[in-house]
């Protein structure tokens, strides 16, 4: 014996209502039968059942939004007139009412006027997708904002690096249902206007569309997720935190679904109970959030991974390197990596006697190391306070360097591969300052 | 712009009103508006509870009676004047129809 019930991904806009219809069809026709028996979030739940031709009818009925139960009083009153007239009611997913008939039946179609139809679903549309679409534009356009002019500190991290690449890639989905649905609409005026019945979507059609979002949206998924992991193994372990944003808001949304289907409630208590669940969660992450970085305790250090030392195999200048016996009473170590500047941290020391900073990167060819090198110096160089002024490049055994302060106690140093940038209270200029930072950072030969 | 859209009432506005002179539920006004037509004019249930929906927003109809699970509904003061106006309107459209077509017209 097979299953008796099967599940199919569902991935329907609610233009697609037409289709929906010949998708049933489909299913009840196969050689096994299987009838609908519910719509989940993004899968359909069907039960085998005897082949047989039905006839599907998917209305849309737009008094009900995320915040209403599916079983209000309007939607009941309107179901009951649609089984009146002859259709059986299915079942309901938001905006979407399924109902069959039995081919031989030929009960009066659920929407016989055009011009009232096609105004139920720019109702419905505009209300619900399209608020979503603007959403993702507005988006789009403000990160448009940090790409022009580009942000070379995104390259430290595969968040950053995969945050800046999806921005214009998940828009290429939401610009083709944009498309399609301005198509829609004009084309459905134009029937009107010369009395045709609205366009109609094809199946085929509907799917592929549908088969693209889900691909765009496990692509989506899949670099975010590897950049993550891929982050937080290379020491960025901070990365895993702001996984908890979209995690608590899906959790947020499924508990919320499933509040709203549960009990019958008006709509405004949906929305307060929705609204009070978003600010308690806010209030208790920003809290959190707020209280760990004050802290400044272990497990703050933890979540960023920062460490007391500097490890092996890591070169920094130090304060001993300089002459400055006294024990540091402060250190710290802060490692980044990305799949284009591999290895990249932060180190620094600091005494009653002084202090030092290495910022140090190492990227994967010199062109990338260049590009992050010109990014620096005219970002640290147009600092209050700073001034730019030519670091001798033999001397330092580098490219190009920079003393980006007037007593030359910061320094910025380009050489192949790598990116420097020291700061202290030092005179950089000085011969045995430069032999110093030289050795501690391993770029003497 | 409603009252504006209302001005000229298409077919099914039309016999939806013209079924709602004296009190009907729902299914009652899409029955009466295929008999009274012969089939010719179908109005089907979503269509249906749209259109009452408005027309109720616009305090065209009225809702007489609710026990629960249906909801019958009448015209209004202003549901019956609008309806008038539309008929007289159809008349006159008629009458001038009959002038030139059926030869009444003299001169």
């Amino acid at each position: 014996m097979g299953k008796l019930t099967k599940r199919t991904l569902f991935m329907f806009s609610l233009l697609d209502y037409k289709a929906m219809e010949e998708y049933f069809e489909q299913m009840q026709m196969a050689a096994q039968g299987w009838m609908l028996e519910k719509i989940e979030v993004i899968t359909a739940k069907f039960r085998k059942s005897e082949p047989q031709k039905l006839k599907f009818s998917v209305d849309i009925f737009p008094y009900i939004s995320a915040f209403d139960s599916h079983e209000s009083k309007s939607v009941t009153e309107y179901r009951e007139l649609c089984e009146a007239s002859g259709w059986r009611f299915v079942t309901s997913s938001n905006k979407f009412q399924v109902f069959y008939a039995k081919t031989d039946e030929d009960p009066i179609p659920i929407q016989t006027d055009s011009v009232v139809e096609e105004k139920i679903l720019r109702k419905s549309i505009f209300s619900s997708e399209f608020l979503l679409f603007l959403t993702f534009f507005l988006i789009f356009f403000l990160s448009l904002g940090s790409l022009f002019p580009f942000d070379y500190s995104k390259l430290f991290t595969n968040s950053g690096i995969v945050s800046t690449i999806s921005n214009p890639l998940l828009i290429l989905p939401v610009a083709l249902y944009t498309g399609y649905y301005l198509l829609w609409f004009w084309k459905a005026k134009k029937n009107i206007k010369r009395g045709l019945s609205l366009p109609q979507t094809s199946l085929r059609a509907a799917q592929l569309r549908g088969n693209l979002l889900v691909f765009f949206t496990a692509l989506f998924i899949f670099l975010y997720l590897t950049a993550i992991i891929a982050d937080a193994l290379g020491g960025y372990t901070f990365a895993l935190y702001f996984l908890i944003i979209p995690l608590s808001g899906v959790a947020v949304g499924l508990w919320f679904r499933n509040i709203v289907l549960n009990k019958v409630r008006s709509r405004t208590k949906n929305i307060l109970i929705f609204a009070g669940a978003i600010l308690a969660i806010t209030i208790i992450f920003t809290s959190f959030t707020t209280s760990l970085i004050i802290s400044r305790g272990t497990l703050f250090e933890g979540i960023i991974g920062m460490k007391n030392e500097l490890p092996d195999g890591y070169a920094a200048s130090k304060l001993e390197d300089f002459g400055l016996k006294e024990e540091p009473h402060n250190t710290a170590f802060m490692r980044n990596s990305s799949f284009i500047v591999p290895t990249n941290y932060e180190y620094h020391e600091i005494s009653t006697e002084g202090v030092i900073r290495t910022r140090y990167y190492e990227a994967i060819n010199a062109a990338i190391a260049a590009y992050i090198f010109d990014g620096m110096l005219e970002r640290e160089g147009s600092l209050l306070y700073r001034s730019v002024s030519a670091a001798p490049a033999e001397e330092w055994n580098v490219d190009r360097g920079y003393y980006l302060k007037d007593d030359s106690s910061m320094l910025l140093l380009l050489k192949d591969k790598l990116v420097i940038l020291l700061d202290s209270e030092f005179d950089f200029s000085l011969p045995e300052t430069i032999d110093a930072a030289k050795s501690g950072l391993d770029i003497s030969d | 712009m409603a009252r504006e859209q209302l001005k000229n009432l298409t077919e099914p506005m039309y016999y939806t009103l013209l079924a709602l002179t004296s009190p009907r539920h729902g299914y009652e006004i899409m029955q009466t508006v295929e008999v009274t037509t012969k089939g010719r004019v179908r109005i089907g249930a979503g269509t249906l509870y749209t259109l009452l929906s408005r027309f109720e927003k616009e305090k065209i109809i009225c809702r007489v009676s609710d026990d629960g699970r249906r909801k019958t509904y009448s015209l209004t003061e202003k549901g019956r004047e609008l309806l008038e106006n539309e008929f007289n309107r159809l008349q006159l459209l008629v009458e001038d129809g009959n002038s030139f077509l059926r030869g009444d017209l003299h001169g």
